[in-house]
């Protein structure tokens, strides 16, 4: 009895103890969890959903032949075992309507020209072998053209899209998540995007205009260069017509007056404003939100980490040099082009008006 | 507060413990608050990537050292990952600085540079002072580029790691960067398990904290990049330090420069299997930490230029192993003071003896918890409660690196740089890292 007591209290109280590393104990025994973290692999591309869905449907080359010559509709399966429809061209929607979509996770259209009319939706990824044009608010979750796109005013795209050559979107459109182009993105009035790649992104515009100043390093990365920095304590201001080279960090605001050139990148660390006509040579990085007056030329990055305005006809990037725009609310004005990225996280939205 | 019994003479001596005990338990409660307020921002407060979306640029020249020391076993690897990154080819220059090796580090590197001609421009040091700063320092003369990234040998980074390092260097005030670093040899026992959720709490949930509050996020020595403008400034390398990456931290913070973090540019490395590796490590982190706390932590105090908040966190930061002893201390105290018979009296003073003997034991163990839920596995947590060991194995060993650093001081003997044994079997580890979910392009490397 004397014993069994302290033997009684030592094993429960070893149970208890014990007790909350017993989940600890079955995971080291059955190591379900035993392996690396998954990191990040891929390079990161915008148009990398879009050609992962394209390099799936490689394999149906030979029946995408086969339908656009014969013009009918076919259904075939993926290796995960999921239907694709494959439909020869806009001749064929009724075809496809009869045969029904509802079960499908994408639609090929193998046909060299597909003209969509208004009102169309797809809730399957959609694929197009040659050029796409579609009327007003048509709607699709994402789409591949391996031609160009144009798309009508209203329309929406839900996921992502990418045309091998030019990619347009008219008036009113919404270009949600990614959007890529081989050749150019062109954004109407008013419309919506997230993230836009594309070697030239044109804001409503028809043509690319010229580069208007020519880069003061050519073939250098602004990071390549040794430059001096200067430090303001509180806010920086610069001039009209001022001329700065190095970099400035402000640990307030910072304000370039118009016609001013800065060779060299900025930082600020609250809201940052360019004026009209400036020349950028560097980046502009600002921790709040940053307004960039019409007519500027900025060569590198621009991130903002609140709201980005970018007023009318200004020109981010070059042809040589192509960069990315950032910022959680993008405005953008009409006229302006933007070489490379222009990436907003929230939303960004082009202003109706000029 | 009184003692019962105890002659006046050991009165005084028993105040003096009393108060000794007072500040170790407000020191505990700080590193307390620190943590939680680190882990709630990191779950509930707005996350700040800055340069995470710059994916196109007229991207600098860039030189990648690999530092290797006897590193056999996994500079292949690490070589054949960098050849693969998404970097305009003609503008990335990888130099493996051989450090003294005597295996077969060398041959690999030159098997390595004969097959990438023009791309490898391997450093052989044979001669000089050991240790990675030394080594690094020497290096310096094949850096032609305006930035450069450090990768060890055991480093295996993704296609788009160089990129996003270089991109945050576009920000004129960066002066060093510094990328996720994930364990890759996980399932090798329970020491490599545990370091798998230190190293989720301390990057995903503390170094992103830091990120997310502009404090002082640290730059640490690998999977890291650095602004040559910035460091010679302040100088070059510090080749008498054991943590050259703490110490370049705070020269650059004192010269004006900050450092980032950037949680989505992740690494692989080898995390050490072995418990005696590990003492090794963390006593040479911590020795090399404390000589950062000496060296800069007044100069971090006084500097006008660095706002208060980064001067706080910064001083935190340099005191993070020295509350290793500071711990030992005050379970010491709290065992000496109860059997001295001690009252503590008063509602505050027993909630903070309350706050050291719980919440301040668990902080830590809080962070990676959120570390973990962050980074969307569910059965690692399960591990947790052995984390306590890990724990321990750590207070003592940066207690014991106090206590002979304190030695060293005092018979002026040099600091030695340990080296972290690997134990990878190149390059068959990489076929087990899974895929990321979600990713649509097959890992290459």
């Amino acid at each position: 009895m004397t014993l069994l007591a302290p033997l009684t209290l030592a094993a429960a109280t070893g149970l208890m103890a014990a007790a909350p590393l017993l989940p600890a104990g079955l995971e080291l025994r059955n190591r379900e969890e035993a392996c690396p973290l998954p990191i990040r692999t891929d390079n990161g591309h915008a148009e990398n959903f879009a050609r992962a869905f394209a390099a799936s449907l490689e394999p149906f080359a030979a029946e995408m032949e086969k339908c656009a010559a014969t013009g009918e509709v076919a259904v075939v399966f993926r290796r995960d075992g999921s239907r694709v429809l494959l439909v020869a061209g806009d001749s064929s929607l009724e075809q496809m309507d009869a045969a029904g979509s509802k079960d499908v996770t994408a639609i090929a259209f193998c046909g060299s020209h597909i003209a969509m009319p208004a009102g169309r939706g797809f809730t399957a990824d959609a694929y197009f072998s040659g050029d796409l044009e579609t009327r007003s608010q048509c709607a699709f979750r994402g789409l591949f053209c391996r031609g160009s796109a144009s798309l009508g005013p209203f329309t929406r795209v839900a996921r992502w899209v990418h045309a091998g050559g030019t990619l347009r979107a008219g008036e009113y459109s919404a270009l949600f998540g990614r959007a890529s182009a081989g050749e150019s993105i062109s954004l109407g009035m008013a419309c919506r995007f997230g993230r836009l790649h594309a070697p030239v992104i044109q804001v409503g515009l028809d043509e690319v205009p010229l580069l208007r100043r020519p880069s003061q390093f050519p073939g250098r990365s602004i990071m390549d260069l040794k430059l001096g920095r200067v430090m303001a304590s509180g806010d920086f201001r610069l001039d009209c017509g001022d001329v700065l080279q190095g970099h400035v960090i402000a640990a307030g605001s910072v304000r370039v007056s118009a016609g001013s050139s800065i060779l060299g990148s900025i930082k600020s660390h609250h809201n940052a404003h360019i004026g009209a006509g400036c020349e950028i040579q560097g980046a502009v990085v600002s921790s709040a939100a940053l307004h960039i007056s019409g007519g500027s030329h900025i060569r590198g990055p621009v991130i903002a980490e609140k709201e980005l305005d970018i007023g009318a006809a200004t020109q981010i990037g070059s042809p040589d040099a192509p960069t990315s725009v950032s910022a959680p609310r993008i405005r953008i004005a009409p006229g302006c082009v933007v070489y490379g990225t222009l990436w907003a996280r929230e939303g960004g939205l082009v202003e109706a008006e000029l | 507060m009184n003692w019962s019994g105890l002659p006046p003479d050991l009165d005084s001596w028993a105040h003096m413990l009393l108060y000794l005990f007072a500040t170790v338990i407000v020191l505990i409660c700080v590193y307390t608050a620190r943590h939680y307020c680190f882990t709630v921002n990191r779950v509930l407060g707005k996350q700040r990537h800055p340069y995470i979306d710059i994916d196109t640029a007229d991207w600098p020249a860039v030189t990648v050292l690999i530092a290797a020391h006897n590193e056999e076993a996994v500079i292949a690897d690490a070589m054949q990952a960098l050849l693969d990154v998404d970097y305009p080819e003609g503008k990335l220059r990888i130099v493996p600085v051989n450090d003294r090796s005597s295996d077969r580090t060398r041959e690999i590197i030159d098997n390595f540079t004969e097959r990438h001609p023009g791309r490898i421009f391997p450093f052989h040091r044979s001669s000089g002072k050991p240790g990675k700063a030394a080594a690094l320092k020497d290096a310096m003369q094949f850096v032609g580029s305006e930035v450069f990234l450090v990768f060890d040998a055991d480093y295996i980074p993704g296609r788009a790691l160089v990129r996003e390092l270089v991109a945050a260097f576009f920000d004129p005030e960066v002066g060093s960067v510094m990328g996720r670093v994930v364990p890759l040899n996980v399932g090798r026992g329970l020491l490599t398990r545990l370091l798998d959720l230190e190293r989720s709490g301390g990057y995903q949930v503390d170094q992103q904290a830091r990120m997310n509050l502009r404090l002082v996020p640290q730059y640490g020595g690998t999977v890291a990049g650095v602004r040559k403008a910035a460091l010679q400034e302040i100088g070059g390398w510090n080749i008498n330090t054991l943590a050259e990456d703490t110490d370049l931290t705070f020269r650059l913070l004192l010269a004006g420069w900050k450092t980032v973090y950037m949680n989505r540019a992740e690494c692989y490395e080898e995390v050490p299997e072995r418990w005696p590796v590990r003492v090794r490590q963390i006593m040479r982190w911590a020795k090399g930490h404390n000589q950062a706390m000496f060296q800069y932590g007044i100069k971090l105090l006084r500097r006008k230029g660095v706002n208060l908040i980064e001067r706080l966190d910064g001083l935190l930061l340099l005191g993070v192993y020295a509350m290793g002893p500071v711990l030992l201390l005050g379970w010491l105290l709290a065992v000496v003071l109860f059997y001295s018979g001690a009252q503590i009296g008063g509602g505050v003073a027993i909630l903070a003896l309350a706050a050291f003997t719980t919440l301040g034991n668990f902080a830590a163990f809080y962070e990676i918890a959120a570390a973990v839920r962050l980074d969307g596995s569910r059965l690692r947590i399960r591990l947790l409660p052995l984390t306590l060991f890990g724990f321990t194995v750590s207070v003592v060993s940066v207690s014991r690196a106090a206590w002979e650093q304190l030695a060293t001081a005092v018979f002026g003997k040099e600091l030695v740089w340990h080296k972290t044994e690997r134990t990878r079997m190149a390059p068959a580890a990489l076929a087990h890292a899974p895929l990321a979910a979600g990713q649509p392009e097959a890992k290459t490397i």
